[in-house]
């Protein structure tokens, strides 16, 4: 049984891939990623993660003629 | 005349799969030195970070795994000019390289992270639509201050590592203004009891946690 609270969510997933991605690894040409727009690294991936979310949730209140997928949801995110 | 962008260090023995792309598409090459293979792609310039730049960097570091093997990851951006600078790094760090290779073998990466709901949330906030950043420096302003919040997150630390006890084998924690993000590397076949130690935690019902992973271990490879 799930401790309450714990669960799996698809935006604190992607702040941790892009957390790690950007923020941690092994350095070899000494040219890191130190923050994007000012914002630190460890919310950049939070923050990309509520914009994707967000974005979702509009999308999913309005009709989509076109179909717009996870290419639609990666442009909201970024 | 193009660049060389990196992903990871593997042991020699697993070479590149032949047709995987990277970033951008291009396809993953692999350079051999002393005991371990350099996986990158020769691109015309260094990537700027976007989302499906990211996720194509950790799509070509994690597929070691899927071959139950333990890359060393690179952090995005890593560029070498030319492929001769590559071939000279390469032999500069085989040996570090396959010392690191041989700590990390046989494990991977679980990640925890947890988010307090504050009074506000991403859904409470009655303001008009702010910047990303604007939105965050007022959530973070906030929770300034926020002595009580910060122990909690240190007391969440310290629960979390009794809980997995050893299986994990090295931690790295990182704390933020209402997150707390934990990385343990864990032998492979310990995943599902650690994911069962971490369920069994007591949490608050306003701590959003997730176990993530397993991941190539970039919080262990520095």
């Amino acid at each position: 049984m799930s401790a309450p609270g714990l669960r799996r969510t698809d935006d604190l997933s992607l702040a941790e891939l892009v957390n790690r991605v950007l923020d941690r690894g092994a350095l070899i040409s000494g040219e890191v990623t130190i923050s994007v727009a000012g914002v630190d690294l460890i919310y950049l991936g939070l923050q990309l993660a509520i914009s994707s979310v967000e974005g979702l949730e509009r999308r999913a209140a309005r009709p989509d003629p076109g179909g717009g997928g996870a290419a639609a949801a990666e442009q909201d995110s970024e | 005349m193009s660049g060389r962008y990196l992903y990871c260090v593997v042991p020699d023995s697993l070479p590149a799969p032949a047709g995987s792309s990277g970033i951008d598409g291009e396809a993953v090459l692999d350079l051999a030195a002393p005991g371990v293979r350099v996986w990158y792609s020769a691109l015309r310039e260094r990537p700027s970070a976007t989302l499906e730049r990211v996720r194509a960097h950790n799509h070509v570091v994690a597929i070691p795994l899927a071959h139950a093997v333990t890359p060393i990851p690179l952090r995005f951006g890593q560029w070498l000019g030319t492929h001769a600078d590559l071939v000279a790094r390469a032999r500069e760090h085989a040996a570090s390289w396959q010392a690191r290779l041989a700590e990390l073998a046989g494990a991977c990466e679980l990640g925890v992270r947890a988010r307090w709901r504050g009074p506000q949330t991403a859904r409470d906030v009655q303001q008009p639509p702010l910047s990303g950043r604007a939105y965050l420096e007022q959530i973070a302003s906030q929770h300034a201050g926020s002595a009580a919040l910060r122990a909690e997150a240190d007391r969440l630390a310290a629960e979390l590592r009794t809980a997995v006890g050893g299986l994990a084998l090295r931690e790295h924690v990182e704390q933020g203004v209402g997150v707390l993000a934990v990385a343990h590397l864990v032998r492979t076949e310990h995943v599902s009891a650690y994911r069962a130690a971490v369920e069994r935690l007591r949490v608050r019902p306003d701590v959003e946690i997730a176990v993530t992973g397993p991941w190539p271990p970039y919080s262990f490879a520095g």
